[in-house]
């Protein structure tokens, strides 16, 4: 069963990295397969587009009921959903520069992103409970980025043989 | 409690959805219509959108405080899709990132 599932992956094969290290080893280029910054941005951007286009869902959805074709009419929900396609797309882009177990979860900054927005436009309140939930989502996400730096180089460095 | 459900099942949706989009990200074109035209990305974009239907639904009918968590849960779906299907490695800082990430969800839960 194993088997039968294909596994996709960019550069992390047997066989093409034998090649990336001998390129990298040179010039001890541990950043080679770590993720790339124009990347992190481009999530960003995403997860900027994904918090405007939850706000709407809420607004859209107050006056939501059972009624498909009334959803449909309803233009605050079917912008927000253009907007959350339109983020889809960009993440196809996104997810060329990175590990997608690293750039997925910065998408988690919308829930932070939300907050201050529904701040702002909708007038709701940030509570104590809010800025912790905040501060521990921003710790995680960077947690994270640590992380896939870290587990980089120190593959790098045991497929190059240094101590 | 079906509120709950949907949520876990949207969150499930995300995860997988992105995975479709990992997997289009290979693709090196840079041509939006061949991409878009694809049967990965089609694939990909109906369990996103059908994910974001059920989550709609679900903040209609839900407790919000419950389903923020649950839907913060997908960042474990895809860690879990990665190493399945990319063959990612996620280190215990990694892991603990993710946990942190719930863990906000859970006090932005509390919060509201």
């Amino acid at each position: 069963m194993k088997s039968k599932i294909k596994v996709y992956n960019d550069n992390h094969k047997a066989d093409s990295t034998v090649e990336i290290h001998k390129a990298s080893s040179a010039d001890d280029n541990s950043m080679q397969r770590t993720t790339k910054p124009w990347a992190v941005m481009l999530v960003l951007f995403c997860t900027i587009i994904m918090s405007f286009s939850q706000i709407l869902w809420k607004i859209g959805s107050a006056s939501l009921g059972l009624d498909i074709f009334k959803a449909l009419a309803d233009l605050p929900l079917v912008f927000g959903f253009l907007l959350y396609g339109l983020c889809a797309v960009l993440l196809i882009f996104a997810l060329r520069g990175g590990d997608l177990s690293t750039l997925y979860p910065v998408l988690a900054l919308s829930f932070v992103l939300t907050n201050l927005l529904a701040w702002l436009i909708l007038g709701e309140d940030i509570n104590l409970f809010k800025w912790i939930g905040i501060f521990s989502i921003v710790a995680g996400i960077s947690f994270i980025g640590i992380g896939s730096r870290n587990s980089h180089h120190i593959k790098n460095r045991g497929e190059a043989g240094l101590p | 409690m079906f509120a709950v459900l949907l949520v876990l099942l949207s969150s499930v949706g995300n995860g997988a959805g992105s995975v479709f989009l990992k997997k289009l990200s290979f693709k090196k074109t840079n041509n939006i219509l061949s991409l878009l035209l694809n049967r990965t990305f089609i694939l990909g974009i109906t369990i996103y959108a059908t994910a974001a239907v059920l989550y709609v639904i679900a903040l209609k009918y839900g407790d919000i405080s419950v389903l923020y968590p649950i839907a913060a849960t997908q960042y474990i779906w895809v860690c879990i899709f990665a190493v399945r299907f990319f063959r990612e490695k996620i280190n215990i800082l990694k892991w603990s990132g993710i946990i942190m990430i719930i863990a906000g969800a859970v006090f932005i839960g509390l919060g509201l």
